[in-house]
């Protein structure tokens, strides 16, 4: 009775299969997490999850992980989902050709979405990247209807995209197709343009350096200085567009070196070389009123290769390579006076690119901050930077800035070949079309009218200067 | 006769050496000590302030007194963060190991997010889902200091203690972690008191007063590391004025004023538990009433093997950062006797000969005591 009654009945051991979480769903790929419970190791054929678009799993998707036997969490990545529709998941165990269900989970798929894609300029052949959401591996691009190359869907969120040649229109829309689904991006993409064009039209017999350069409507004038030979130049030459020459002007001032100008009739300082001896400071200041060049009054600051600008109303100089590189200096033509103003927080120079716009000061310093500097309050705040790369003593100086409307066109700087287009209302740059004639050469002036750049640009082998047209938005 | 005898003694002497020669052969058994995998460590954590958040991938090493190998980086790595509107952010390597967001990346509260990593060899691990549950607002921050008996009879210990007042919302679980930042504080020497070294030439440790400089600026992590989480099972609903943040008194840190940073955050009941078990296991002293060591899962899963052990837990927390300036003079318990420092201040990390930065006179630029 007591061997009969001491048997013992063999149980199998008890578990439990929980769907536990929906770790993360995207647009056709989901992972879900299992968990099996048991106190000791439980042989399984076979574990995984079933999918379904229906709560009763008619037609299930069967997610098969193979054998297990130890108990523990399990996780399941199933892709190839269909998008922005529901669905129903349970994790499921195989145990001696029973299936044994979870509980049921659900979640939503979610449809692809194309946010934003940047640069939105860029060359024929060049690359771009698309951001989103949800984009499949058959994801394809469109510019106007042509097909581009896609270089790589990167995890789903990013499309690297080969920008196709350009064909009639340089404002082309972007558009996506990815799982079937169409996407357009809200801006338009851009190519770059610009021509540039050789106007031919050259001083004679001249190239300019360490000169001065000023606009007066479409009237152009560049001068003084020392040509490549170090021949100095006593005058100051003018062009209008059409013409097919520069004429010289009737300035009657000492050669001066190195001086400061704005860009609209007023220059001065910098120094005079002497046939013999030293070179000497030169303190004449000047402003052309449209017929003749007027001196004004010395200031109380010598500044050679200081840099001058016009605002409000204003002549200011600045900085220069003598004496204190940081301080400021105005001239209001009014009161015929010369006011000093608040120091600069550092130093600046007349190979550093910088311009005027809505009557505020704009710097673009050797690091490639783009500074604003506030006349009124002294304040310097870093607002964007120069995108393209400035090679130390070889491509950081030089360059032009020329204001159209809300728009400044930057580059060109020594050596270099590229231009940008900045917005100043919502600081974008955006490239441009790279210069086309030689790229060892320096810009010596520069200048704008109806839209179109002017400037130019001196070149020590074979020593010449030529004189440049560009269209911004030729292509 | 006594030769038979001995012959058999001898016999049986044979006999017996044999026996034991045989008996004595010891089967050799192959034992391989348990080294530890070269597993995968996760650290850091994102919250809803717009900075580069960032997360340290390593591999894990047998820690111990023999010294085994690095924590070496995992480099290369794909680490991306997503939401649950599948919204990606694709993390950069800024320095070996080290992988940062965009500097205007920022959790948004009741968003869910994991962490997905693809290392170079092709694994994928990723984390299990983890949202971001508002964090109440403090309303003040105080501190006063602490004296807490220890085992040395002669000295207390001393500390300052601040709390947080906040009113803990009724309607939710709220989980907290208060995380103590890296913080500034003013280093006081006395350059007045120095000596020159026993060694010098002419005149071995004569006083030779500093003319520069006692006050100084130098960072400092707050000790003691303790990790301060809380759940508000037993005060839901009810006021705060809880202890989040304590700062031992070493002697240097308040000479003067020692600016503290904190990160008020709101944490998931899961982090909140795997906070609270890594600050167990760090507490542990080896007295008979210490907790079990534990092995502590985080949060990460491999997606290729389920048996591969990961360590680490990503999370993802509200954030209200938390600044208090802790003045000497506030306080009613200090150190004593203070440390002394008789030497510049600005040369306090070199006084080891090994070459550290000169410490600072000039303040942090937000550096602003009186508010």
């Amino acid at each position: 009775m007591l061997t009969l009654g001491a048997c013992e009945e063999v149980e199998d051991p008890s578990f439990s299969i929980i769907t536990e979480e929906i770790v993360n769903v995207s647009g056709e790929r989901a992972i879900v997490l299992g968990r099996l419970i048991s106190f000791e190791n439980i042989p399984f054929q076979d574990h995984g999850f079933y999918f379904s678009r229906d709560e009763n799993f008619d037609q299930p998707i069967i997610l098969s992980l193979g054998e297990t036997s130890r108990p523990g969490r399990f996780l399941g990545e199933i892709d190839g989902l269909e998008l922005g529709v529901g669905y129903f998941v349970k994790a499921f165990g195989n145990k001696d050709v029973e299936v044994i269900f979870g509980n049921t989970l659900s979640f939503s798929t979610l449809n692809p979405a194309l946010e934003r894609f940047t640069p939105l300029t860029q060359f024929p052949g060049e690359e771009i990247s698309i951001f989103g959401i949800n984009f499949g591996d058959d994801t394809e691009v469109f510019f106007d209807g042509q097909k581009a190359q896609v270089v790589e869907v990167a995890f789903g969120f990013q499309i690297r995209v080969r920008v196709p040649p350009m064909r009639d229109n340089p404002t082309v829309e972007l558009k996506i197709i990815t799982r079937g689904i169409e996407l357009i991006a809200s801006e338009p993409f851009n190519y770059a343009t610009g021509v540039y064009e050789n106007l031919g039209v050259v001083i004679e017999d001249f190239a300019l350096i360490d000169n001065i350069y000023f606009q007066q409507g479409n009237r152009f004038f560049a001068g003084l200085g020392v040509d490549l030979g170090a021949r100095t130049t006593n005058y100051i030459w003018e062009y209008s567009p059409g013409q097919n020459a520069w004429q010289r002007t009737a300035f009657t001032g000492i050669t001066q070196r190195k001086a400061a100008n704005s860009r609209t009739g007023y220059f001065g300082g910098g120094e005079q070389w002497p046939q013999m001896g030293a070179p000497i400071l030169n303190d004449a200041y000047w402003h052309f009123d449209g017929n003749d060049f007027n001196s004004i009054p010395t200031p109380p600051i010598s500044i050679v290769d200081g840099f001058g600008f016009m605002a409000q109303g204003r002549f200011y100089i600045a900085g220069g390579t003598f004496g204190i590189g940081s301080q400021v200096y105005r001239y209001d033509p009014s009161t015929s006076l010369w006011q000093l103003r608040p120091n600069l927080l550092y130093n600046v120079d007349k190979s550093m690119v910088h311009f005027v716009h809505n009557d505020q000061l704009y710097i673009i310093n050797k690091d490639k901050a783009l500074l604003h500097y506030n006349l009124e309050t002294a304040q310097s705040t870093v607002i964007s930077e120069y995108p393209s790369p400035f090679i130390d003593n070889f491509s950081d100086t030089g360059g032009l800035s020329v204001v159209v409307g809300d728009k400044v066109f930057i580059g060109l700087y020594d050596n270099n070949e590229d231009m940008w287009e900045l917005d100043m209302n919502t600081l974008i740059w955006s490239k441009k079309n790279r210069f086309t004639g030689p790229n060892r050469g320096r810009v010596v002036a520069s200048y704008e009218s109806e839209g179109i750049l002017y400037f130019l640009r001196i070149y020590a082998q074979p020593r010449r200067m030529e004189f440049w047209k560009f269209d911004p938005n030729g292509f | 006769m006594y030769t038979l005898i001995t012959l058999n003694r001898i016999k049986h002497s044979i006999w017996l050496i044999l026996i034991l020669w045989i008996s004595s052969c010891i089967d050799k058994f192959n034992f391989t000590s348990e080294e530890p995998q070269r597993i995968l460590n996760v650290e850091g954590f994102i919250t809803t302030i717009p900075k580069a958040h960032q997360i340290r991938l390593s591999r894990v090493e047998k820690f111990g007194p023999e010294f085994i190998g690095l924590g070496r980086p995992i480099n290369l790595a794909n680490v991306l963060i997503k939401d649950d509107l599948a919204r990606v952010e694709n993390l950069v390597e800024t320095g070996s190991g080290y992988y940062s967001t965009s500097p205007d990346f920022a959790a948004v509260v009741g968003r869910s997010y994991n962490l997905e990593i693809q290392l170079l060899d092709g694994r994928r691990y990723v984390s299990l889902r983890e949202k971001v549950a508002p964090v109440p607002e403090v309303d003040s921050v105080t501190y006063h200091s602490v004296r807490t008996v220890t085992t040395d009879r002669l000295n207390d210990e001393i500390g300052v203690q601040v709390m947080a007042h906040f009113q803990d919302p009724p309607e939710q679980e709220n989980y907290y972690f208060w995380n103590l930042l890296e913080s500034d504080f003013v280093l006081v020497t006395e350059p007045e008191l120095y000596h020159l070294p026993p060694d010098h030439r002419t005149c071995p440790k004569c006083p030779a007063p500093k003319p520069c400089c006692s006050r100084c600026f130098h960072k400092n992590i707050p000790k003691p590391t303790n990790i301060i989480t809380l759940s508000d099972t037993e005060f839901n609903g009810i006021y705060q004025r809880r202890g989040i943040a304590y700062v031992i008194d070493d002697g240097l840190r308040f000479k003067e004023t020692y600016r503290l940073d904190i990160q008020h955050l709101s944490v998931s009941a899961e982090t909140h538990r795997f906070l609270k078990l890594i600050d167990q296991q760090l507490s542990l002293t080896g007295s008979v009433f210490d907790p079990p060591p534990a092995n502590i899962r985080g949060n990460m899963i491999s997606l290729n093997d389920r048996d591969e052990q990961v360590l680490g837990h990503f999370f993802v927390s509200d954030e209200r950062f938390l600044r208090i300036y802790i003045q000497r003079d506030q306080l009613e318990f200090r150190l004593s006797p203070q440390t002394t420092v008789p030497s510049d201040c600005r040369n306090y990390l070199q006084q080891f000969n090994f070459p550290m930065p000169f410490l600072s006179v000039d303040p942090p630029a937000d550096w602003n005591p009186g508010n």
